[in-house]
């Protein structure tokens, strides 16, 4: 007989098989007052994999990853997230599919009053029943203990109690990947994570986010301006050009040459 | 002293700037701004009967405010304290009331009031709408109202104040909101987060001091309003006043006046050091 949680996980791989990929996004197409910023987009992202998305400003890299998860609304094309189609679903199973997906932000998405092991508890409330979630000292003793395991793996055990505006952005940024792990996606979603953040603690970033693809079988989808650091870690490098994929190539693959003509338009060279 | 040597170059003369552009259109639209606003004044001036002698004469004049008031109050009858003090507790207690009620109510309007929360844009111009009546409204005309459906009794202009205080703390709140961060928000969004779970603990940890830091403020505007309702019937310090005034008992009126000057201040004081706590 199943247990709660294997049966949890048969409803959520309602098919034979797992799905191979965490995420595919294919043929995705949006657009803003008339502008095409997506133009049929496709990738896709498997389990354990980490793959960096690069392009110039206003080249769709933010856009598609909010379409990933629904944020925004794409006009065409099929998203699938952990095997589930999100254009079908509506309300309350979007919002509990969309939980498979943690987004980690640009800004530093901490409320900041609050205890690093505050904000990352918060990750679990989208399984939490408001009962049981009201205030922050009210969250199950479960969840507490997954918090500080998340804490423990991103490096930040022993700034559980600091307040977030007192950490600097590369430990806020470990703790904003923290909530994520907390959540239990399959899939984390990065926005350019490290842009305000110093080379060292960039690297730190990065490091932590190929780790948790490698070693927790997460995927990772990281949209970067720093094509060293994808190179560096990312297991495949998508480059985007006007709102197209321009290549998807493992990092070996990846001239510089390619890396330059994705940047190459917005300097008329 | 020998001064430290200049740098080669500090002085050189910058480079000419470009003239700056002219828009005869913008100078015109100044120009008439200036004109309404002085006819507006002119207007008003000569609509409530103002006149420099009845200015000079009200202030300083043999029926003049110094000397038919301010000149009788002196010295402040210093046996009136303790009941102007007892009453100005009252006059607290329905501030402190009303701040509160109108607080409660006001958190409890946010997810609707603030833009960038409501649900729909017609709840959001709902909520909005009330408030705006409610601030609309004046507190004395309120208090009159609640007069007749309450009673003579401080209870009423707790009641009066709340409802005005829900009017505007409603939308200073709501602003705060609206201009707040919302990335934590839609983090906790994206984390299937609900509406609920959002609110509290994404958005009222995020405004909280700015929160805290308008309530504080509006607390010594409350106490100088409970006063005012007092006058009209709502007790405290507000009733006592308006009774010694109307016996021509300025030398007790003045040591009233003089409870409420510290009870402001006090609260004035205290409140900033709060706010600057926070």
């Amino acid at each position: 007989m199943l247990g709660p949680a294997q049966q949890d996980e048969s409803i959520k791989w309602s098919g034979a098989v797992a799905p191979d990929h965490s995420l595919s996004i294919r043929g995705v197409r949006k657009s803003f007052a008339g502008t095409e910023v997506l133009k049929g987009v496709d990738l896709e992202l498997a389990p354990g994999e980490i793959v960096a998305v690069l392009g110039a400003n206003g080249c769709g890299k933010s856009t598609l990853l909010r379409c990933a998860i629904r944020l925004l609304e794409p006009d065409a094309g099929e998203i699938r997230l952990c095997g589930r189609d999100l254009a079908s679903l509506r309300g309350k199973e979007l919002r509990e599919a969309r939980r498979e997906a943690a987004v980690v932000f640009q800004q530093i998405a901490l409320v900041r009053r609050r205890s690093a092991l505050q904000n990352v508890c918060c990750g679990a409330l989208g399984e939490l029943p408001l009962r049981r979630s009201y205030a922050s000292n009210a969250f199950p003793h479960e969840v507490r203990e997954r918090a500080a395991l998340a804490l423990q793996r991103v490096g930040m055990l022993d700034k559980a109690w600091q307040p977030a505006s007192t950490l600097s952005g590369g430990q806020a940024q470990r703790v904003a990947i923290a909530r994520a792990y907390c959540q239990r996606a399959s899939v984390i979603l990065a926005d350019e994570p490290v842009s305000a953040l110093d080379p060292r603690a960039a690297e730190d970033v990065m490091e932590l986010l190929a780790d948790l693809a490698h070693r927790d079988r997460l995927g990772v989808l990281v949209v970067l301006h720093q094509p060293e650091l994808a190179l560096r870690y990312a297991d495949r490098v998508v480059g985007m050009l006007l709102g197209e994929v321009v290549f998807d190539a493992k990092p070996p693959e990846v001239s510089p040459q390619r890396v330059a003509e994705l940047y190459q338009h917005l300097h008329g060279a | 002293m020998a001064s430290a040597p200049i740098p080669a170059g500090a002085l050189q003369p910058g480079p000419p700037l470009p003239a700056r552009p002219v828009r005869s259109a913008e100078r015109w639209i100044k120009l008439l701004a200036a004109a309404v606003l002085l006819a507006l004044l002119v207007f008003a001036w000569l609509d409530v009967g103002g006149s420099l002698s009845n200015l000079i004469n009200g202030l300083f004049g043999s029926k003049g405010i110094f000397r038919s008031i301010v000149g009788p109050s002196l010295p402040p009858n210093t046996g009136a304290i303790g009941e102007g003090l007892r009453a100005s507790v009252t006059t607290f207690c329905v501030a402190v009331l009303s701040i509160a009620f109108g607080v409660i109510a006001s958190v409890l309007m946010l997810p609707l009031a603030a833009r960038n929360l409501a649900p729909s844009r017609s709840a959001y111009e709902l909520v909005r709408g009330i408030q705006a009546v409610l601030r609309a409204i004046p507190e004395l005309i309120m208090m009159l109202l609640f007069l007749i459906t309450v009673g003579i009794n401080p209870f009423s202009a707790v009641l009066a104040l709340t409802l005005h205080g829900i009017g505007v703390k409603g939308k200073l709140f709501a602003e705060a909101v609206e201009e707040m961060d919302m990335t934590p928000v839609e983090a906790l969004r994206v984390a299937g987060a609900g509406r609920l779970q959002v609110f509290l603990h994404a958005v009222l940890p995020g405004v909280q001091n700015t929160l805290i830091s308008l309530t504080l403020y509006r607390l010594d505007a409350n106490f100088r309003s409970a006063v005012t309702l007092g006058a009209v019937g709502g007790g405290g310090i507000g009733f006592l006043i308006d009774n010694q005034l109307n016996d021509f008992q300025f030398k007790v009126v003045a040591t009233y006046l003089v409870i409420m000057v510290v009870w402001v201040l006090a609260i004035e004081r205290i409140s900033t050091l709060l706010r600057a706590r926070l």
